[in-house]
């Protein structure tokens, strides 16, 4: 894959896909026009980097207010992170399911969610949180559609989230009422169906008729818990409710009669050129200034200044150790195999070292930037470590784009 | 598992512990009870470790046995951890989209706690995950109250997932994590009788969600109705390690031809291979034979308790006694000897030799060793409130 240089081109072209490989860029012309013209609208500083960050954070402040303009061009600009993650996943669990577009668009399409959770008040760049998040995306995809092939309906009934069976029932358009009750007796055969004799529940059997009757009853003891009157039912019509239940989840959990090949954003491109004159009209010193953008990396600097005095001042074996699993791409295993240590104990030295650098970050913040730490504003900063040892360690071994985060 | 990420925390569960509690919960006749109790349990007792390495003051950590026989309605263990209380959600799920807290967690004050982590937990495969952790003041304000299951629910997308982030926030000055919750009322004795009466209907398949929460959460908050609910619920189950003592005698004798009665283990078959140095007995003179086996006993209500026995003859000795010694252990996880319990040495004609009893915070309690010729019988007897156990012994 050939990586853009050209900043109209990084916020307005897709990657088109052949023979399941990336192809070619494909340009959206009315991005491509959008983008043109808020390029003129502004003067910036003759520098790339200034340059990027600045529009990343103008159609990221434009998504907050309106999302359906600049969704188009932080999901063009992050076409490469994305590519990246879903071949990043070829070897995963469950992966033969799925192609590298397939991967991609079951990753991209998560971006709206990747964007809410984003947050650029400490310092993390876009494209290492999207990259986390895409790669999360994709593993625990494969990884569920793995489960559900390998489950019977009661094994895969028990291994859901309460959530994740409500999405799944409301993706078939099923009324609330209904869904509730399916919920309700999802409860109560959770209740009565279990494993008995080991703890795996992979295999778990079709329930018989006594455990069905049991089911039932608790069900009726409890409807009076629904919002609406429910009706009695029989254990043959719960049997029946669990298993459509099964059925949408499996669908759901492994969307192969869903098409993938979603048309990109070039789809809603009539309704994205009517916005635009009303957007670039709008200004944009209120979406970003350039001055904003020159102090956010200057502060980035000296984060990674921070972090790289903090981490000279680990044990060398464990400076060893980042240096192979970030830059020589390592596993922890291959690491373990190497030190002649447990991979365990990789895991927890390679821990305990972000732990360390991350506190060393979160003290300098409270300190310089006068920042209230909480939970929430050091997991923000954990994406700046997260960049920062994928960017700094890393100088050979690691796709282009995940090194340029 | 080439997926496992550094970003999350996967550890396997010791089979040992995996053996213990599949065990432990077996006598719990419900089956998503019982799997519900064992999967609580299990995630506690390979969590606590892991904990403890976490930090520089392990001796801080330390879990509550009170919920362990109600687990089979309430998901969640609280423990203890330096300055913040980490309430441990377990879920089978493996989709990861939500942090769903019984409401129990939540408003009932003697039991919020600071920190919520989600721990997946693959039955399968044996091992559990971390996949996010929140506080109460998150769940608290922006959670979703479900009425019907009675809990507070946060999508995953809204937690933090990178669990360094848990360290850090304990080295650095505490961040307000408790949001503000309504006092419960305080139930007069006619009322908790009258409660819990009501809940011991056989009738009564779920109590959780029997009565209006206020008042299931005010006698959960009690501790003298919270002891009289967990006996309650205990006298249904069967008591399986205990009852065999009576029947058959162990014979201690026997222990140095390596021949072990069905039941008692080593150190390290039911604490892992890093057994805390409380477990062990102080040795006598390093050349002496000392056996040391231990099993678990059932005493209704919330406790387990752990018997140890240590045999041991001298290395020249000047007649054929056998010197015995007996500790009472707290349960796998737990810090404590439950406050109360009686250990004691009786007499085949049940006269009372020797009794020790349990004060709050012990970690054991232990009989003043004695020492007796072979073909001497004698019983142990550990007790605690209405639950009584007996082991028999033969020297």
């Amino acid at each position: 894959m050939i990586s853009r240089k050209i900043l109209v081109e990084m916020f307005s072209t897709f990657i088109q896909f052949a023979d399941d490989r990336f192809s070619q860029w494909h340009t959206d012309i009315r991005l491509k026009r959008r983008m043109q013209d808020a390029l003129t609208a502004v003067t910036l500083p003759d520098n790339e980097s200034v340059n990027e960050l600045f529009w990343v954070l103008y159609w990221y402040q434009c998504w907050r207010s309106q999302p359906h303009i600049a969704l188009g061009h932080l999901s063009a600009y992050l076409q490469e992170t994305c590519y990246w993650a879903a071949h990043r996943t070829l070897s995963h669990l469950g992966s033969g399911h799925y192609s590298l577009s397939d991967r991609f668009q079951i990753a991209i399409a998560e971006l709206p969610q990747i964007l809410k959770s984003y947050k650029l008040d400490h310092g993390a760049n876009l494209k290492p949180f999207a990259s986390i998040s895409f790669s999360n995306k994709i593993r625990d995809t494969l990884r569920q559609s793995h489960e559900a092939d390998s489950r019977t309906n009661w094994g895969l009934l028990r291994k859901l989230s309460k959530k994740r069976l409500v999405e799944a029932l409301q993706a078939v358009g099923l009324p609330d009422t209904t869904i509730a009750a399916y919920c309700l007796a999802w409860t109560c055969f959770k209740t009565y169906c279990a494993p008995r004799d080991s703890p795996a529940t992979r295999q778990l059997a079709h329930p018989d008729p006594l455990t069905w009757e049991a089911i039932a009853q608790l069900y009726n003891q409890q409807r009076h818990l629904l919002p609406t009157d429910a009706t009695t039912a029989t254990s043959k019509t719960i049997e029946q409710w669990l298993l459509t239940c099964a059925t949408h989840v499996r669908h759901y959990l492994y969307p192969e009669t869903v098409s993938l090949n979603l048309p990109q954003f070039n789809s809603d491109s009539e309704v994205l050129a009517n916005l635009s004159d009303h957007l670039v009209s709008s200004p944009l010193d209120e979406l970003i200034t350039a001055e904003e953008v020159q102090e956010r990396l200057s502060q980035k600097r000296q984060m990674k200044a921070i972090l790289t005095a903090t981490l000279h001042k680990l044990p060398a074996e464990t400076q060893t150790m980042l240096r192979q699993y970030y830059r020589d791409n390592l596993t922890q295993q291959q690491i373990a195999t190497q030190q002649n240590l447990k991979q365990y104990t990789v895991s927890r030295r390679l821990n305990r070292a972000k732990a360390t650098l991350l506190l060393a970050l979160a003290e300098w913040s409270k300190e310089t930037l006068h920042i209230a730490l909480t939970s929430t504003v050091v997991d923000d900063m954990s994406v700046v470590l997260e960049e920062w040892l994928q960017g700094y360690l890393a100088t050979s071994g690691l796709p282009q784009v995940v090194r340029d985060a | 598992m080439t997926s496992r990420n550094l970003a999350s925390h996967w550890l396997d569960i010791p089979p040992t512990i995996h053996g213990q509690v599949w065990q432990w919960s077996q006598a719990i006749p419900i089956p998503g009870h019982r799997f519900n109790a064992y999967l609580n349990q299990v995630c506690l007792l390979t969590v606590l470790p892991w904990l403890q390495e976490q930090v520089q003051h392990p001796e801080r950590i330390g879990s509550r046995s009170v919920q362990s026989q109600l687990h089979r309605w309430i998901d969640g263990s609280a423990v203890d951890w330096g300055e913040s209380r980490i309430i441990l959600i377990p879920t089978e799920a493996m989709d990861q989209s939500e942090l769903r807290v019984p409401q129990e967690w939540i408003d009932i004050p003697e039991w919020t706690g600071d920190y919520y982590l989600l721990i997946e937990v693959d039955t399968d495969e044996q091992w559990l995950s971390f996949r996010g952790f929140t506080t109460h003041l998150q769940l608290k304000t922006c959670g979703d109250f479900d009425a019907i299951d009675r809990t507070y629910s946060l999508p995953q997308s809204d937690l933090i997932q990178e669990m360094n982030v848990l360290w850090v926030m304990q080295q650095l000055a505490q961040e307000p994590t408790q949001g503000v919750i309504s006092p419960l009322p305080v139930l007069a004795e006619t009322e908790t009788q009258h409660l819990l009466t009501r809940l011991q209907n056989p009738n009564v398949n779920n109590p959780r969600l029997e009565l209006p929460f206020f008042q299931w959460g005010a006698l959960l908050g009690q501790e003298r109705s919270l002891q009289a609910l967990q006996e309650r619920y205990e006298l249904s189950v069967r008591h399986i390690a205990g009852e065999t003592g009576k029947m058959f005698p162990t014979h201690l004798s026997q222990w140095f031809q390596n021949t072990f009665e069905a039941g008692w283990q080593t150190l390290e078959e039911i604490f892992g291979s890093t057994p805390s140095v409380a477990h062990s007995f102080r040795r006598g003179h390093p050349a002496d034979t000392v056996i040391q086996r231990l099993k678990p006993l059932h005493l209704g209500t919330a406790s387990t308790v752990i018997l140890s026995v240590l045999a041991g003859v001298e290395s020249h000795p000047t007649d054929e006694k056998i010197e015995v010694r007996a500790q009472v252990l707290p349960w796998l996880g737990e810090s404590f000897v439950p406050s109360g319990l009686e250990l004691s040495l009786l007499s085949t004609t049940g006269e009372i030799l020797q009794a020790v009893y349990a004060r709050a915070e012990d970690n054991y309690i232990q009989l003043k060793r004695f020492r007796c010729p072979p073909g001497t019988q004698f019983q142990v007897k550990v007790a605690i409130a209405d639950h009584a156990v007996t082991e028999d012994f033969v020297v």
